[in-house]
């Protein structure tokens, strides 16, 4: 049993590891066509990416869209928390609700009415959109992953600050936001990565104006290829895969995704 | 130093009555425990004085002062809750300090007053210690030392040894009542277990339903339960309801038992020797009478021996119908 | 905690609130309301009242289209969940050293863009670089071509993508389950080798019932897959629906198809729920 376990989940992690490892084949290699192995190894694809302005440029766009909106989707998503751990009220109760629709809609749906919003405001093409866009549909995961952090607290810690002179506000900032901080900085890691790779929300919403690395490397692989494209998604996996470790330093993912720790 | 009174203090949670008409007097520097079952109200009642609940009527003057309209972060309580609630990202020496950091007091100027609460519960040099790295017993120091480190004016614990095995709790009762004697503060204590009651408190004030039942000091309660509720909650009573009698209540230890004679006949169902003690279970009639004495001293009977069960008269009282 | 005497709270509650009704529910409200407007060639729409953006949905394009959106939804959906309630399980048992790399493969692959992973799968899948090449230099295949894009290249890119959300959905419950119910089993004469069928597979019914559920509304909206890996005939309702709004800026008709998905999707999330509490109580 334990050999044929084994054996399932190597064939899957090859399977899902493997088209990265074509990727980065193609990045490294000097041929200006897709090929693999590479002939000749260069880095030249990877300077290119580093040194034209157009994709710095994209690079910039996504990192500054992601943090922004990773901003506001925390803040949605504790503000949100917190109010109904301190009232439990009904209404709390609904707009908790209301955080997890967009997680169970199809991109498509909130891509097209985003973009008719926008249109109709007066914003559509602009940064701002995008980013504001990104921060409200992507609060699920922030909102689900913080509230298990309040549902560690409990009622009895916070009476003893209140007990010991603390006011609602001080509660608040001595008890309640160093132990949920976890919570919210690895909240805040996700929104963040998901919004450097999110595609189609970012171009119906402003990708014609404001062309983010993954709607330039989608325009890349469609309309005239380069290898650079390849070194871009090297670029994206490294990001991805370095921010997921130093929040594995930060936060226990095991027991925040599956088991705790002492079971 | 503050003496605390209460005043027909009533309190519902929707249509549950958790404290009907409640009024006592806690003296400056008395220990009295709220003794009681699960839902009797004493929890309530402690909650009530913390300030983290509100009262519905009634009165709750500290030191002549009303408590109610000031909120629990503005009374000068301390407070040891069951579940300890100490903060989990906090060291010892900061959980300790949280109370004086939040009035203002600097972290050096904190710490001799840490050092010395520590001392006092004998955790000295923990300071740097992570709370997740103690003993049950050491958490339970942690908690009573933050609760008493603004010095205040009531100390108050919720069933804080429920979850300690009996050695330990032992210890930390003697512990927590030389503290008290020492500080000379104002302390109320919930608890469910009368043992720990009468070895805590200078006062015993027993609950039932919302009520109090009686209070008194632990030997008067023991002596002469004034119902037949607070009877049976102080130790195992044996209660006579004789038609046209007052009832009679008296103690395991008061019955006698002999072989012939005077007294109620009945026939020993259940004996069984614990250490020093024997405890016997006697069915009279339909009722089973309890009776205890040292073992070396009684007569030895066999389980199923008809017997005459008598006591004293000096040894019972009546209870109030 | 006292109940809350100041007006902070509910201040919080309302704003939260009304950010989220106006960038998430007013923008899906406005859309169901163009797609009643009519198109406009020279603008974005014409504000009217119309039912011609639906009746053009009902004609045999997009009846066609809708069954492939929905059959290779279906499709991907079932298989994602066959492949990955398997490896959820293995990963369970593993040390957890292991479980966190498997995490965070399974972290990484969730947030990689539908971009990075279509462009992989199609080098991967391409005569010069990948798996055709690959097998030609083993011998196996003398006449390498490319594989992509077709209908097999398209469910491929579905599975991989889903695969990683739908592991994460279940690792937690799986993780935490009893498994003195599975010792159990073969205390009692179960072969360990049908553990699986007879204790595994329905306590965890639920569970897999409603996650293939929303693996199937997932799979309805991807847009790169299809547009990189499948065939113009493979595409789905989410690329008829961007071309419509982007390609022929007939807002309107693009507007209307989407409230035909969003109807599909209500449907089946309700569909979901009540599967769910049936089992519960």
């Amino acid at each position: 049993m334990t050999s044929l376990r084994n054996a399932y989940l190597w064939l899957i992690a090859a399977m899902l590891i493997a088209p990265f490892v074509i990727v980065l084949g193609v990045s490294i290699g000097a041929s200006k066509n897709i090929s693999f192995p590479p002939e000749a190894l260069s880095l030249e694809w990877y300077t290119e990416l580093l040194t034209e302005s157009e994709w710095l440029l994209a690079i910039g766009r996504s990192l500054f869209i992601a943090l922004c909106a990773g901003i506001i989707s925390t803040t949605l998503a504790l503000a949100i928390n917190y109010v109904l751990w301190r009232t439990g009220s009904g209404f709390a109760k609904l707009t908790f609700a209301l955080g997890l629709g967009p997680f169970l809609l199809p991109p498509i749906i909130l891509a097209l009415g985003a973009s008719l919003f926008w249109a109709e405001v007066g914003w559509y093409g602009r940064m701002e959109a995008t980013i504001v866009s990104h921060g409200v549909f992507f609060v699920t995961l922030p909102l689900v992953i913080i509230a298990r952090g309040f549902a560690a607290l409990t009622d009895e810690v916070v009476e003893a600050a209140q007990t010991m002179g603390a006011t609602p506000m001080q509660v608040f900032r001595t008890v309640v936001l160093p132990l949920i901080a976890p919570y919210v900085l690895t909240g805040f890691t996700l929104v963040a990565i998901i919004s450097v790779n999110e595609y189609l929300i970012a171009n119906m919403i402003s990708g014609f104006v404001v062309e983010t690395l993954p709607i330039k490397i989608f325009n890349n692989v469609r309309y005239g290829y380069s290898p650079v494209v390849a070194a871009a998604s090297m670029l994206f996996v490294v990001l991805t895969v370095t921010g997921l470790l130093i929040l594995s330093r930060v936060t226990d993912l095991v027991a925040l995704f599956g088991t705790e720790k002492d079971e | 130093m503050s003496n605390l009174q209460i005043t027909n203090l009533s309190k519902s949670f929707g249509n549950h009555v958790a404290l009907r008409d409640i009024s006592i007097e806690v003296a400056s520097g008395e220990f009295i425990c709220l003794l009681g079952g699960s839902g009797c109200g004493k929890t309530t009642l402690l909650r009530l004085i913390a300030g983290l609940e509100t009262h519905d009527q009634g009165t709750l003057l500290l030191g002549g002062n009303d408590l109610t309209p000031i909120p629990s972060h503005k009374r000068n309580i301390g407070m040891v809750f069951q579940s300890l609630a100490l903060f989990p990202h906090l060291n010892v020496g900061d959980n300790v300090a949280y109370g004086m950091r939040l009035a203002g007091v600097s972290k050096d100027k904190a710490g001799p007053r840490v050092t010395q609460l520590l001392d006092m519960v004998g955790l000295s040099g923990l300071e740097k210690r992570s709370v997740a790295a103690l003993s049950g017993g050491q958490r339970q120091r942690v908690a009573i030392a933050r609760a008493l480190a603004l010095k205040p004016d009531v100390f108050l614990m919720d069933e804080p040894f429920s979850a300690l095995d009996a050695g330990l709790r032992d210890q930390m009762q003697e512990e927590v009542k030389r503290i008290q004697r020492d500080l000379s503060v104002t302390t109320v204590f919930v608890t469910h277990d009368q043992r720990e009651a009468m070895a805590l408190a200078d006062r015993i004030v027993v609950m039932n339903g919302g009520i109090i039942e009686q209070a008194g000091a632990p030997d008067e309660l023991y002596a002469r339960p004034t119902s037949r509720f607070v009877a049976e909650f102080i130790g195992i009573n044996n209660i006579f309801e004789v038609s046209g009698n007052p009832t009679i209540a008296v103690r395991p230890e008061a019955i006698s038992l002999a072989t012939s004679g005077q007294g109620l006949s009945g026939r020993i169902t259940r004996q069984r020797r614990l250490g020093a003690l024997m405890e016997r279970e006697i069915l009279v009639g339909t009722q089973i009478v309890h009776q205890s004495e040292f073992a070396d001293q009684g007569t030895h009977l066999e389980d199923g021996a008809e017997v005459m069960v008598s006591w004293s008269d000096d040894k019972a009282w009546a209870l109030p119908q | 905690m006292t109940p809350a005497r100041t007006f902070g709270p509910r201040l919080i509650s309302g704003l939260a609130f009304g950010v989220m009704a106006v960038f998430f529910v007013i923008p899906l409200i406005f859309m169901i309301v163009v797609s009643f407007y009519q198109p406009d060639p020279m603008g974005f729409y014409k504000v009217d009242f119309v039912w011609e953006n639906y009746a053009k949905f009902f004609s045999s394009f997009y009846y066609k289209v809708s069954w492939r959106s929905l059959y290779s939804a279906i499709f991907g959906a079932v298989l994602v969940v066959a492949l990955a309630f398997p490896l959820v399980l293995a990963i369970s048992d593993v040390s957890r050293k292991w479980q966190l790399f498997w995490i965070i493969l399974l972290l990484s692959l969730m947030c990689f863009s539908e971009v990075i992973i279509g462009f992989a799968w199609l080098i991967l899948m391409s005569e010069s670089a990948g798996v055709p090449r690959f097998l030609e230099w083993v011998g196996l295949w003398a006449d390498p071509r490319s594989l992509s894009p077709s209908f097999g290249a398209m469910m491929i890119g579905l599975v991989y993508l889903g695969f990683s959300i739908v592991s994460l959905i279940l690792y937690p419950s799986v993780a935490r389950r009893d498994r003195s119910i599975e010792e159990a089993a073969v205390t009692l004469g179960t072969p360990p080798a049908m553990v699986f069928f007879k204790v595994l597979l329905p306590t965890f019914r639920t569970s897999l019932i409603s996650v293939t559920l929303t693996m199937f509304v997932y799979l309805l909206g991807v847009f790169v897959m299809p547009t990189m890996l499948g065939r113009p005939k493979d595409w789905t309702m989410t690329v008829i629906i961007s071309d419509k709004a982007l390609g022929d800026a007939n807002l309107p008709l693009g507007a209307a198809l989407a409230v035909v998905m969003l109807i599909v999707t209500v449907v089946v999330l309700l569909i979901s729920a009540l599967a769910t509490r049936g089992r519960q109580t």
